[in-house]
This record gives structure tokens, sequence and C-alpha cells, in this order.
């Protein structure tokens, strides 16, 4: 099983530092909240059950001692993040460096409103003079200083930054909130809360137990709402879980954390019965063991969310898919009978486990017979899901970094010729000059079977080879000693674009769907309201029908025009691109073969692209073999007729060719 | 590979996200952009909220030297960052950046544009 590499970001002081003042943070709310939440509401019985306990006493003391820990750890905190935004250790770079970071800063912004809660937080958790205790007021007032300091915590989290693109900054900022808190008071109210049970008298303990478990129950449900929806936006899906550093991290928080509720879980349903029905001073001290050594694992909790912050979000990450088989739904989509073995198999196995559970409710004979039962269903059925799964190489699931740029087809293209018409052919229809003399006859890259295969599972080919069917030896070499990451990828650019053009020509269709090529283009920057004003590229128009000429244009009302004339001058309404890869790509897209005439074939063509990057129709130009919708839509009314008949049909994501690969 | 099968039940289809590994979300000029007129400033949106004390765009020619004036202007909306350029001859420029994003993460890259033909 191959692991992805793990790689933090800012180093382990910085990381470790980190921890701490957090750790810090949610000792200092955990027990003050405990205070305010659990025992507070309990004085008056307390005074009645055991007037000489004083239960505010270990609890103040470990708030101190947590918010201390804040306090003290702040500053270097600041220092190495300063260090490390400046991107220099040295002593009078960083000095220099610390006042722009807190005056401009958001890291900086937080840690002072931190520092100063978490102060604040200090002062009325301090013991008065004269007084035993904390006044209710003083001791409200502490927990939500300290949990104002805690929850700040949430602005210097991933999804707030990249909430350009999310709910809203709000709603993040609120999910991140939500999980601090609940942690915080689960975990960082543990160890006060087990200083209450060793200390209070039985009766008085039992009452605490109560308290601590409405509100920790509160906090679970918070605590683990909060986190799947993060990892749901973070990890995104199947391989960003399981083939990155980010993922496993996410798996391994949530094996901890079911540790941590399995023995909440205990403590309160097995170990304070056993207390309460007169268990004594063994059963007591069970109950304590129990819940040190779940502090022990919310400590463990707590180190793996300090390595999560410090990873990139898997989303942001390359995955490996390290398991040698994936889920793949091809053959049950091409296949009814496939389909109806596969339900019938997925209803087996919940029969098998309603039966299991059912067996729970029976006794002696007959449920030996439930679970055995269900387990036979289950085993005959499991063999079934063979149909959903394929074998799977690591990069399969690896997206395209080219955007399908235009360069990158063209750069494939030569490429092509180079290293695979040999066998393939020119026309990468499988018949080259070498195919004849192969075992294995090479693929035809033509066919509409390519876009069944995802890019990651072409790139893997390309580079490491397809082995024969059977017996030792390749069918394919792989190329990865010739070829390198970009040339892999623009080949793969390049036979999506080849194929997708032949067809074209066939059907006057692109289908599948095809996305319009990355090009950088310059819009006129002035007009700020005007459509594409200021864009330079054309995933900036996205929203708007593009009418993209391969030659000299005029704007046309209802579309953004843009012309690959090098001489045109950006105007309201069009934008130019110069890019000299253009045409020559386009002319691929439109099935014609590489070369250097191929973009003359499709000088004066126009393609229109939708709203959301499709490319949707083609327009040669009048006189030519293949003239379709000639005038490059020049009339206004027929192009407003086309674009209105488009629009009424978009394209859904699922339809495009990065999903029909499965 | 039985035991894999354990985990059929959990798999679900997947999402495709906005924004895989291209942290410069957009650029002016663009990548790869061919220009006739030489461009003023170099101006780049990014995927996430950045801060602009320490987010760096530095071009250079094709001879290594330095043609911005390292006047930078962030933009309200916090994702947004230019750079004032000199007068540039007609040549290929590179734009690096570095980018420090609000939640303290750093990113790099770099890109191409032509001044001329």
């Amino acid at each position: 099983m191959r692991l992805p590499a793990f790689a933090p970001d800012g180093g382990f002081l910085l990381i470790g530092t980190h921890a701490l003042f957090v750790a810090g943070l949610i000792g200092g709310f955990g027990a003050l909240a405990v205070q305010a939440l659990v025992v507070h509401p309990l004085a008056a019985r307390a005074a009645k059950l055991a007037p000489d306990f004083d239960a505010e006493q270990p609890v103040r003391r470990f708030a101190r001692a947590g918010l201390l820990l804040a306090l003290a750890t702040g500053p270097l905190l600041l220092w190495l993040q300063t260090a490390d935004f400046a991107a220099d250790w040295q002593p009078g770079t960083v000095l220099a460096t610390l006042w722009p970071v807190l005056r401009d800063t958001r890291f900086g912004h937080t840690i002072l409103v931190q520092e100063l809660a978490a102060c604040a937080a200090l002062i009325a958790a301090l013991p008065r003079a004269g007084r035993a205790g904390m006044s209710h007021h003083a001791g409200r007032a502490g927990a939500a200083l300290a949990g104002l300091a805690l929850a700040a915590e949430a602005a210097h989290a991933h999804l707030p930054s990249m909430a350009t693109s999310l709910p809203g900054i709000g709603f993040a900022l609120a999910v991140g909130i939500a999980h601090l808190l609940g942690g915080g008071f689960w975990v960082g109210g543990l160890w006060p809360f087990r200083r209450l049970i060793a200390r209070a008298p039985t009766s008085l303990a039992l009452q605490y137990a109560r308290g601590f478990s409405i509100w920790g129950r509160r906090a679970v449900i918070a605590v683990a709402a909060s986190g799947l929806w993060q990892a749901w936006v973070l990890v995104a899906d199947l391989p960003g879980l399981f083939g990155t550093s980010y993922g496993w991290m996410v798996l391994i928080k949530i094996a901890l954390f079911a540790v941590l509720l399995g023995f909440a879980l205990r403590n309160r349903y097995r170990l304070v019965p056993r207390l309460a029905r007169g268990g004594g001073a063994a059963a007591r001290a069970t109950l304590l063991r129990s819940i040190a050594w779940q502090s022990l694992a919310g400590i463990a909790v707590l180190a793996a969310a300090a390595l999560l912050a410090s990873l990139a979000p898997a989303i942001h990450q390359q995955p490996i898919w390290p398991f040698p088989i994936r889920p793949s739904f091809a053959a049950i989509n091409e296949d009814a009978d496939f389909r109806h073995e596969v339900i019938g198999a997925a209803i087996a196995v919940g029969g098998g486990v309603v039966l299991a559970g059912l067996g729970f409710a029976l006794a002696g004979w007959r449920r030996l017979a439930a679970w055995a039962l269900g387990l036979l269903l289950i085993l005959r059925a499991v063999p079934h899901f063979d149909l959903i799964v394929v074998p799977a190489d690591p990069q399969v699931y690896d997206h395209s970094p080219t955007q399908f740029a235009t360069a990158s087809i063209l750069r494939g293209a030569a490429l092509f010729a180079g290293h695979c018409a040999l066998c393939h052919g020119a026309t990468g229809a499988g018949n080259g000059p070498a195919a004849a003399a192969l075992p294995i006859h090479p693929a035809d890259l033509t066919a509409a079977h390519l876009w069944m295969h995802r890019d990651g599972q072409l790139f893997w080919w390309i580079g490491h080879g397809i082995a024969m069917p059977v017996g030792p030896g390749m069918a394919m070499p792989g190329f990865k000693p010739v070829l390198n990451h970009a040339d892999r990828w623009a080949l793969i650019d390049y036979l999506h674009a080849h194929n997708a053009g032949l067809v074209l020509r066939r059907t006057g269709h692109f289908s599948p769907p095809l996305q319009a090529p990355a090009m950088a283009l310059t819009c006129a920057a002035h007009g700020a309201r005007k459509a594409g004003a200021g864009a330079g590229s054309l995933a900036d128009l996205a929203g708007h029908f593009v009418r993209l000429v391969l030659g000299p244009a005029t704007p046309v009302a209802g579309v953004i025009t843009v012309t690959t004339d090098p001489a045109a001058h950006p105007a309201p309404g069009l934008c130019v691109a110069a890019d000299p890869t253009i045409a020559p790509a386009y002319a691929i897209l439109a099935g014609y073969l590489a070369g250097p005439d191929a973009a003359a074939h499709v000088a004066g063509a126009a393609f229109l692209i939708d709203p959301a990057g499709w490319l949707r129709a083609v327009s040669a130009p009048a006189g030519t073999p293949d003239a379709r919708q000639p005038g490059a839509w020049q009339n206004s009314a027929e192009l407003a007729a086309l674009i209105r008949r488009l629009a009424a049909h978009p394209i859904t994501a699922e339809a495009g060719h990065a999903h029909m690969a499965m | 590979m039985r035991w894999t099968h354990l985990l059929l039940p959990a798999m679900l289809l997947s999402t495709s996200p906005a924004f895989a590994h291209a942290f410069l979300k957009s650029a002016r000029p663009g990548a790869g952009a061919v220009l006739q007129t030489a461009p003023a400033t170099v101006a780049i949106t990014f995927t996430e909220a950045i801060e602009p004390d320490f987010t760096h765009i530095v071009v250079t020619n094709a001879a290594g030297m330095r043609v911005d004036t390292g006047r930078q202007t962030p933009s309200e909306g916090g994702d947004r960052l230019s750079v004032a350029l000199k007068k540039l001859p007609a040549g290929t420029y590179t734009v690096t950046w570095h980018a420090t994003s609000t939640d303290t993460h750093k990113t790099q890259g770099s890109y191409r544009f032509t001044v001329g033909h």
C-alpha cells in the first residue's frame, strides 16, 4: 500500500507551539465552562450535601494553569509565525516584522484578541481577597472570555480563507467556532470534572456526573456535526480521504474521536451507574482511571487537530490511490443484468444486517440461528460486489494541471508524432507501421472508448506502460524515462482534442461535451460594468456566451467576441487572444491532423462557448468543404436564436468527459 | 482483496472541486498571453484571501532582471494584488508569485507572458 507524502506547513516548532497555545485555551475554557455550567447550578445542593466541600478551588486552579499556558506560549507563537511570514529567522528581521503582522494580518489581529481575552479571563478566575470562591458573575464572565479566546481560533483555520468559493465566511466561522467550543468543553473540561469526582462526596459526585453528561452530549453533537461538515468540504471525495496525508489525518482524528466517545459512553452507562449502586471506593477508582485515559485520548485528538491544520486540504493535493482496486460503476451503468445483480446483493447484505441485529433481541438457539443466517447471507452476497470494483493504479485519480490549454494540445501533438505514431498510427487509429508485428494490436485512440478512461489512468499507462493481459512482458512500454509530467499530460490533451475533432467532423457535435481549452486573452480594462471587462483568460469570461473567431472579427450583440487577430485592439465586447497556439490547436479540435498548414483549414471559423465553458457549436467559413452555419455568426439575429436554443439545453457537469470516465 | 469490500458502502461518487490545486485563480495579463501593447501592471486574483504584506509578485525579463517597480496594490476584496511595471520592450517575461493566505499557509508559482511577436 502506498502512503502519501506527509508535508506539514511551517515546521514542527511552530505547529507544536500553536498546539500548546490552543491546548492552554481549551484547558482554560473547559474548566471555566464546567464551573459555570456544572458547578454553579449545583451550588445550593452542594451547600446542603457537603457544606465543607470547596468545588471551585480545583476547577479554578486548572483554569488558571491553562490560561497561563496560553498567555505564555502566545508571544512565542507570534514570534515564530512572524519569522515564518518573513521567511527569515534573524531576530532583527522578526522584530521589525512584528508590527506589520500585528497591524495588518488576520493572524496578528486574532492573536491579539486571544491574548487580551485570555488575560481578562485569568483575572476573572483569580481568587478574591476575603472570598472563598468566585461569584457567579465572575465565573460566567471568565467562561465567556475564555470562550471568546478559543472561538477566535476559528479565524486561523482553512475554511474562512477559502470562503470566497463556499457558503460564506459567516457560516464557515460559525462551524469552526462550534467545533472549537464543543471540543473545548468536552476535552478541556475532563480533568476538572475528574477532580470533582475525586474529591466530592459520592452523592454530590453523582450530581456533577449528571450535569457534565448533559452538556457533554451537546458538545459531542456539536463536535461531530461541525467536524463532518469540514471534512466533507475539505476532503470532498474518496481519493482525497485515502490518497492524501490530509485525508489520513482526518481518518486518524475520527478514530481518536471514536476512542474518546467510547470512554465517555463507558463512563456514562457503566461506571457512573456502578458508583450510584454503592460501588464504593473501588467503583470510584475505576471511574477516575477511565477519565484519566480519556483525557490522554483527548490530548491525542488535539495533536491530530494541530497537524491537520498545518496540512494543505485534500482538495488541494494530488491524491495517490493506495488500494489495488477502486470503485467503478461503469459495468453496472452499461449492463442492466449487472445492475440487478449488485442491487440484489445490496438487498441481501441489508437483510443479513437486519437479521444479525434481530439476533440481539432473541435468546438461546434463536439468537445463534439469526446470526448464522445473517452471516451466511452477507458472505453469499459479497462476491457480487466484484462488479463495482476494478483494478486501480496509484495515479488513477490524478487531475490534469493543464486546463486543456491550447499550448498543451499542440505540445501533445508534436510528442504524439515522435513517440506514439509508430505503433498507434499518424491518425491514432492503432494502425502504425510497427503495429502489425506486435502480439497485441495497439489501441485505437480515435474510438469512443478513450473517454471511458480517467485522465489519471491514461497518465499512468503512458508513464508505466500496460502489462500483457496474460503472461509476462508489456503490451505497451512505459514512457516515464523520456516524457516528463507536463509531456504526459500534454499527450492526453492532444488525444482528447484529436478524438473530439474526428467526432465533430463526423457528427457536427462535440460528443461527449468538451470544455473549451484554456487560453490567455486581453479584454478592455475600462467600463467595469461591461461584460468581460478586465478579463485575462477565457475562464474569467465564465457566465457569458463567448464567440471565438479564428481571424479578424467585429463585436456582435449578445456575446463576447474573442478574436485571434494580433492586430486587433480590445474594445467593449471584443477581447484579443493573440497566442499563436490557438488556431493550430482549434484546427485539431475541428478534426484536422496537426501540421504546419492545419491552422489554414480553420481560418475564419468561429466556435461558440457557453457560460459554463462548454464548446457548443462551430461555424466554418463559406466556401470551405465543411461549411456549417457560415458567416461566423456575424448576423446577430441568427446568433441570438442559436444562443436561445443552447441556453434552453444547458450541459451539466456530469455529462462532460471528466465525469464520463468511471 | 476481499477486505476492501468493506469500504464499498462508504464509497460515493466524487464531487469535482472547483479549485483543485490552482492557487492562482486568474491573472492579467494571463498565463501564456501574447500582447501587442506592453501592460502597465500585473494583477493576480487568488483562490483564497491573502495577506498583502506577505504576498509578492516579481516580474523579470528573459535576462532575469526585475522589470516591476515593487509598488504593490491590494484590492478591497482581499484576494487580488497588482504590481506596477516599468515600460516593457518586446520580449518574454516571467511572473513569479509568493502568496501567504489569511490562514497563514504559503504557496507559490510562476507563469510567462509575451509582449510583441
